[in-house]
Formats: structure tokens, C-alpha cells, sequence
């Protein structure tokens, strides 16, 4: 079914402090997709993953999911279908226990207490973390609370995934992991990230972002031998 | 100061580290009930009644091998937070010197009776309430309290302070470090500095928070979230320490009074 | 200014702790009426740093020593009096469970005493008229130094009243006060004085975090009645102006009656005054008077009794298991 296409439509958005993160953007992504967004430190990439997923709404433009609009009120139909992990997650960590923390998504769609738990061994197995189901966040290395965190998305059963700098602050063992998990994946999935090998690995497109607009989207390994390109976008 | 920090993260590890005897495997509920009215029972008990208040501390005693926990670094606890008892108690002597007996020559007032009354009182209520935490655990201790009535956001929000607070003391260690790094004297921080240092940890905060509030928008939507905490067994076990402990309490709160 | 279990009466902490029960269950109904996703985590997150920023102590100027901050204004400058309230009430509840700052039985009192003081009675009374709308640094550095002072006074009178009804000193009420209330206007001083200046640090950084700058002009819930804050100022002011008198006249009072107590059982003959008459009569009615001898052996019984205990509760007790060291790491 490609009815999970995320359209952004000449979309702005502007900081409440003045400071203008993203302009005029225009994109679609197409069910089943997997996109790199590469660009230097202050690109627009994370804000740009913030508007996706609806946590932030456009100062102008429009964006659609599956064709439908986002607004205020098509906002189940966004966590429905939209998972965002953070680039830092300490910050997507914020129940008491691994389990907890899992729980939260599928306790706030309304499911039964059997389907939560069932989900959450499910995502906790996916991403080899069940074995820390009990323990407070607090106590997880770097590598373990990413897992947990992409756990904590992926109990919700989203169709799009987006990810924020996901490889940041891993050693090579849990970022070879967190590779071979995201392959698996059969999402639709957008990843912000400064990992070229990641992206040339996992992502056959890429989008290159310069001071909030696009400035190239085209097949990554076309990207990432440009180097003209690559240098105008600060990287 | 560096050390009041330092203290403070190693008790809280210390708080933190899984431990098994029979007291902890008691349904918090359970001990939290008896703790109370260990505490109402040892309150009422007038200050000069030296003998029913020694006699109390056979609870926590029981509760000390029972869970097989640290007596030192519950009466270090203890003995930690009698400053301010102390200082009040510290006037009976001085201001009741009626006398209640004479031991070896030495008269006793009742200023000082009650005073040891007072820092008896301190030591036992504080070690009851230690026991509570170490054999219970804080996660599980707010659950239980939340089954027994309190509201789920408050206990919520009780746990989220918990789950953050070792996180933000790391970073005001790493923001210590860095101002003693550029300065010759070591111990408390000018007022100018120290303003500035909490400033900007105090601006790091809300900033965090908004992004906990984004991530919890994310997976919750714009409403109330729910919060459903893990159930917990209640089994006979806790029914009889419960009526066991009630028993011997009450016993031991007024057996002076029968003699 | 934490009070422990030592220094409450079953009845000061059970109807402090219903007072108090109320307060947070009001706290909770308004904080669900005015819900936003970011509600929850601002207070989790706050609370948190209350007890980060209390681990920084910075040195008082011209004396030798060290404080540090208590926060009950600036949170609830940061946060409105309610979320605020809310928030110190579950810092105070781990103060006491994992610092032992402040008892259990007592944990109704020092809400009440901190959480609901600075934040629903100073906060809305005095710091936000004080402040005023636009919040200029001036207004608001005057504003955080009455109010913290305020709130230290009216916080350390309200302990000295709960420790006197709860009958555990014998320090009379007056003298108590008379302690208490210079004491903690001069932390109060020293605490608005540090409050005032992190709220200008974050007023130049990002003024949009103070909540009054932050509230809708037609939100706003009710308007600022400087009419009571003046009165409440007033009368305390009144109270202490009338208080320090009383106290440099009751101390020698305290002393002499005493005094006179003890030269009664010596002089059973000499004439009691109306006032030490009055005092025995207190005396009598409130102390028990056993057979010293009678209560004695009742204390050595009992530490004989709790001492075999001891030793059996040592021997029952298995050896301390070795610390296994975590997994994972």
C-alpha cells in the first residue's frame, strides 16, 4: 500500500525567537523509502524532522500525510503513523523504567493491558534490550539508551520512522548494531545524520540541506562523490 | 562542596542497589502501613517515657535483621538529620530543671529527659523510614503509594523528578568541575558565579524539558497522558505482617503504661 | 527549616497532613483543567534541578560560611503558584525519603510549611504586585528579596507554632519566635538576594521562561490585589516589631521563673508569685511526675531488654551478601 507518503509543500517555519530554520521546502517521500538528510550543525535537518512529525506546525506551507493534511485535527492520525526519535535520549526516556517508558505509547493509544505487554517484549526483542526491561533509564549506557529509545517508537507500530542523528555517541559495536537493525526496518524512514558510511549503506536517497532549504535530493552515492556540493553545504 | 554532591550520588546508588530478604519481598503496601503506625505510635508517646521509647526501637531492630541491611548507614542517616532537633531540644535542660531522679550523684531533670527522649524519638522515626526505602526501593514505594491513594500524576511527576534528578546533578558536576578548573580556591562559589553556573543550568532545564514535553507529546498526544503503573500481588504473607506488626506494636506502645 | 517525626505530635502532623492533602489535590484538578504535553516534564525537570542547585553552595560575603538555595520563589516564578506548589511538594517527599530532610508524619507540615508558603501565599500576594506585569530587574529583584524573606518568616513562625503544639520543647513561644524569626529574615535575605540574581540571569537569556512574562493578558487568572498584600505585610510587620519587646523582657522572665521554681522546692515557705503559681499549675498539668525510682528501673529494663535483642537480631541475620557487580556496563 503507498498510502503512507509524506508530502512537505513549500513549508517555512520560523523560530518564535525570529530565527528562520526553514524555508520554502518542498519534498515527498514515498512508502517504503529510506532518506538520508545530510547538512552541517544548524541546517534546518532537525527542525525539518520536528515539522514531519507534527510536533511543530509550519509558519507557512502545508504538510500531508497520505494525502491528508496535517492540522490540528488530523493529529491521531500523526502519532498513529509517525515515530521520531530524538537525537539525544535522555530526553525520550523520561518514565521510571525501561518498560515503563515502552509501555507509554501503546498505554496512550488505549490498547489493553495483554497488547502492551506483548508489544513491549516485541520492540524491547527487536532491538536486543528485553534484558533491561526492569531497569531505570538512568543506569543505561550511551549504546543501551538508544535501543531503548528506538524501542520506545517502534511500540507504537509506526509506518514512517524518523530519526535524529541516531549513530551520535555510539561505539562501533552498538552503532554496527543499530545498522543492521535499522535494515531491517521495512518503514518508511528519514535519518538526520553527519554518518556518511551510514547513509551510503542504509539510504539509497539523500537530501542535502543548507540553511533551511534543499539543496540537492538525488541517489546518495551521487551525492557523496560530489564534492563541490558537499563543500557549498558545510560539510 | 563537591563532596555534598558526591554524598548525595553515592546515596542515592546505594538507594538504587537490589538487594533480597524476606523484608523486601513484602508488598510495599504492606510496609508502608505498619511504618505509619509505627510512627503514630511512637509519636504519641510523651517525651519523658524513656522506657516505652527504648522499647520501640525493637521494631526497627526487627526490621534491621529482617532485611538484612546496613545498620551503620541507617544510623549514620539517622544520626544525619538530628541537627535541627537537637538545637531545639537543646533548651529543656536549660529551661526545665525540675528534678526526676538521682543516678550516682548526679541529678537528672526532666529537660533532660525529654531532651534524650527527643533525640531518641529522631533516631528511631528516621530508621523506620530508611528501612522503608532500602528494602522497598523508591520506584516501587510510589507505585504502592500510588495504590493506596495517591493520584497517579503526583506520583508520576514524584518519579520523573527522581528519574531526572541524577542526570541534572552530573551535569552541575561537570559544570563545577569547569569553573574549578579556572579558579585557584576550592569551596563555595562567589555569589556572581554562582548565579551564573545556576542560570545557565536552570536555562538547560526548561530547555530539556521542553524536549521531554515534545517526546511525551510524541507518543501521547495533546491530552492528559495516561500513566498505568505495574500492578502489584498482594499475598497472604503481607496480610500477617501487617496484623503481626499491629499487634507487637501496640503492645510495645503501651506495656509502660501497664506496668 | 525541614521538620523531623521527632518534633511533631500525632495530632500537629495528621491535621497538617490533611491541609495539605488538599492543597495538592486542588493543585492536581487546576494543573488538569490548564494541561499542556509540556506541563508534566517542566515540573519533573524543575523539580530535578531544585535538588541539582541545592548541591551548589555559594559563599555569603563578609561572614565566613556557605548557603544555597531552597527555591520556592524561583520556581514559582518559573512555573505559576500551583505547578510550582506541586513540584516542591515532590521534592520535599524525596527530600524526606531519600535525605531524611524532614520526617514522614512531618512531611504534611513542611509542605505546608514551604511548598505552600512560598508558592500559594507569597508568590500570588507579594511577589507578583512587588513585580509587577513588565517585570523590570529592579521590581523583580526587589520582588524575589521580600519575597523569600517573607516566606522564611512566615515558614519559621508556622514551624515554631507546630513544634509548640506538638508540646516537645520547653522553650516558651514567645522566646521560641524570638529565635526563629531573625534567624531566617536573615537567610530569607540572603536567599532573595540569590534568587533574585538567577532570575536576572535567565530574564536576560530568555525572559519568555519567567510565567509572568510568558501569560497571556487575557488568561490571566486574578488580577493582583495589592490592597492584602499590604496587609499582610503590615501585620507581620506589626507582629515582629511587637514581638522583639516582648521577647527582651520575656527572656529574663524564662530565666527567673526557673529560678523561682527551684527555689520553691528548696523554700516551700517563701511566698509564690502570681506568675511562678501560674507556671506550676502548667507545669503540673502537662508533666508526669512518676516515682523516679519506679521509672528508672523501667529504663534499664527496657535497655536490657533491647540490648539481648540486639544481640539476637545480630546473630539471626545472615552474613551481608557481596555487592554483584551490574551487568551490561
Amino acid at each position: 500500500m503507498s498510502h503512507h507518503f509524506l508530502n512537505f509543500s513549500q513549508v517555512s517555519y520560523s523560530y518564535p525567537d525570529g530565527m528562520s530554520a526553514v524555508r520554502q521546502l518542498s519534498l515527498h517521500i514515498t512508502h517504503g523509502e529510506r532518506v538520508a538528510l545530510l547538512g552541517a550543525n544548524g541546517a534546518g535537518k532537525t527542525t525539518l524532522l520536528l515539522l514531519a512529525a507534527g510536533l511543530l506546525r509550519p509558519t507557512s506551507g502545508s504538510i500531508s500525510l497520505g494525502g491528508v493534511p496535517i492540522t490540528q485535527h488530523t493529529m491521531h492520525l500523526v502519532r498513529q503513523n509517525v515515530g521520531i526519535v530524538f537525537q539525544n535520549p535522555d530526553n525520550q526516556l523520561f518514565m521510571p523504567t525501561v518498560r515503563d517508558d515502552v509501555a507509554f505509547g501503546p498505554v496512550n493509544m488505549g490498547l489493553s493491558d495483554e497488547e502492551v505487554a506483548r508489544r513491549v517484549e516485541c520492540a524491547l526483542r527487536r532491538v536486543a534490550s528485553l534484558h533491561l526491561a526492569d531497569r531505570s533509564p538512568d543506569t543505561l549506557s550511551a549504546g543501551q539508551k538508544h535501543a531503548v529509545a528506538i524501542a520506545t517508537t517502534l511500540a507504537t507500530s509506526p509506518n514512517i520512522l524518523l530519526m535524529d542523528e541516531p549513530s551520535a555517541g555510539l561505539d562501533p559495536r552498538a552503532r554496527r548494531r543499530l545498522i543492521e537493525l535499522v535494515r531491517c526496518f521495512d518503514h518508511t524512514c528519514i535519518i538526520a545524520t553527519h554518518d556518511m558510511e551510514m547513509a551510503r549503506e542504509l539510504c539509497p536517497r539523500a537530501i542535502v540541506m543548507c540553511e533551511g532549504s534543499a539543496l540537492c535530493d538525488a541517489p546518495t552515492d551521487a551525492v557523496l562523490s560530489d564534492s563541490a556540493l558537499l563543500d557549498r553545504a558545510g560539510l | 562542596m563537591g563532596d555534598k554532591l558526591l554524598g548525595a550520588l553515592r546515596r542515592l546508588s546505594l538507594i538504587e542497589t537490589p538487594q533480597h530478604s524476606p523484608l523486601h519481598s513484602l508488598d510495599g503496601r504492606a510496609k508502608i502501613a505498619v511504618t505509619l503506625l509505627y510512627l503514630v505510635a511512637l509519636l504519641s508517646l510523651p517525651l519523658d517515657s524513656l522506657a516505652g521509647i527504648i522499647l520501640m526501637s525493637l521494631v526497627p531492630i526487627a526490621g534491621w535483621a529482617v532485611g538484612r541491611l546496613r545498620g551503620r548507614t541507617i544510623l549514620r542517616w539517622a544520626l544525619l538529620s538530628l541537627p535541627f532537633t537537637v538545637a531545639v531540644g537543646a533548651f529543656n535542660p536549660l529551661l526545665d530543671r525540675e528534678p526526676v531522679a538521682e543516678v550516682a550523684g548526679v541529678t537528672l531533670t526532666h529537660g533532660w529527659i525529654t531532651l534524650c527522649g527527643l533525640i531518641l524519638r529522631g533516631v528511631l522515626s528516621v530508621s523506620v523510614v530508611v528501612e522503608l526505602v532500602l528494602s522497598t526501593g523508591v520506584y516501587r514505594l510510589c507505585v504502592d503509594a500510588g495504590r493506596l491513594g495517591v493520584p497517579a500524576v503526583v506520583v508520576a511527576l514524584v518519579l520523573m523528578v527522581y528519574r531526572y534528578m541524577r542526570l541534572l546533578m552530573g551535569e552541575v558536576l561537570t559544570l563545577r568541575m569547569a569553573v574549578d578548573a579556572r579558579r585557584q580556591r576550592r569551596g563555595a562559589l562567589p555569589m556572581r558565579v554562582w548565579a551564573r553556573v545556576v542560570g545557565v543550568l536552570l536555562i538547560g532545564s526548561v530547555r530539556r524539558a521542553r524536549w521531554v514535553g515534545m517526546a511525551l507529546e510524541a507518543r501521547a498526544g495533546g491530552g492528559v497522558p495516561r500513566f498505568r503503573l505495574p500492578a502489584t500481588k498482594w499475598r497472604t504473607t503481607d496480610t500477617l505482617f501487617v496484623v503481626f506488626s499491629a499487634v507487637v506494636i501496640t503492645l510495645l506502645r503501651f506495656v509502660d503504661c501497664c506496668l | 527549616m525541614h521538620m523531623s517525626d521527632a518534633l511533631v505530635s500525632p495530632a500537629v502532623a495528621v491535621t497538617a497532613g490533611a491541609v495539605a492533602v488538599a492543597l495538592v489535590a486542588t493543585a492536581a484538578v487546576r494543573l488538569k483543567r490548564e494541561y499542556t504535553p509540556h506541563t508534566l516534564p517542566m515540573m519533573g525537570v524543575l523539580g530535578a534541578f531544585v535538588f541539582a542547585a541545592q548541591m551548589l553552595n555559594f559563599a555569603i560575603p563578609g561572614t565566613g560560611s556557605s548557603g544555597h538555595l531552597v527555591g520556592g520563589v524561583l520556581l514559582a516564578a518559573m512555573l505559576g503558584p500551583w505547578a510550582a506548589f506541586l513540584t516542591l511538594t515532590a521534592v520535599l517527599t524525596l527530600q524526606c525519603l531519600l535525605f531524611a530532610d524532614g520526617g514522614l508524619m512531618a512531611l504534611g507540615c513542611n509542605i505546608l510549611n514551604m511548598a505552600a508558603v512560598s508558592c500559594l501565599v507569597v508568590y500570588p500576594l507579594l511577589f507578583r504586585p512587588v513585580a509587577g506585569p513588565a517585570m523590570s530587574f529592579g521590581r523583580m529583584s526587589l520582588a524575589a528579596v521580600v519575597s523569600c524573606v517573607m516566606a522564611l518568616l512566615l515558614g519559621s513562625a508556622a514551624v515554631t507554632l507546630e513544634t509548640e503544639m506538638s508540646g516537645v520543647t520547653a522553650l516558651p513561644t514567645p522566646t521560641f519566635l524570638g529565635f526563629m524569626l531573625p534567624i531566617h529574615m536573615v537567610i530569607g535575605l540572603v536567599e532573595g538576594v540569590a534568587t533574585a540574581l538567577v532570575l536576572g540571569v535567565v530574564r536576560r537569556a530568555e525572559p519568555a521562561m519567567l510565567e509572568t512574562l510568558s501569560r497571556d493578558v487575557e488568561t490571566t487568572a486574578r488580577p493582583a490585589r495589592p490592597v492584602m498584600t499590604l496587609a499582610v505585610v503590615a501585620v507581620v510587620a506589626v507582629a515582629c516589631a511587637a514581638w522583639i519587646p516582648t521577647v527582651a523582657s520575656e527572656w529574663p522572665d524564662g530565666l527567673e521563673w526557673s529560678l523561682l521554681r527551684t527555689a520553691e522546692t528548696e523554700n516551700p515557705s517563701a511566698e509564690p508569685s502570681a506568675m511562678s503559681a501560674a507556671a506550676a499549675s502548667v507545669v503540673s498539668a502537662t508533666a508526669l511526675l512518676p516515682d523516679y525510682k519506679g521509672a528508672l528501673a523501667g529504663v534499664i529494663g527496657a535497655l536490657i531488654l533491647v540490648t539481648v535483642a540486639f544481640v539476637v537480631a545480630w546473630a539471626v541475620r545472615s552474613p551481608w551478601p557481596r555487592r554483584r557487580k551490574r551487568d551490561g556496563r
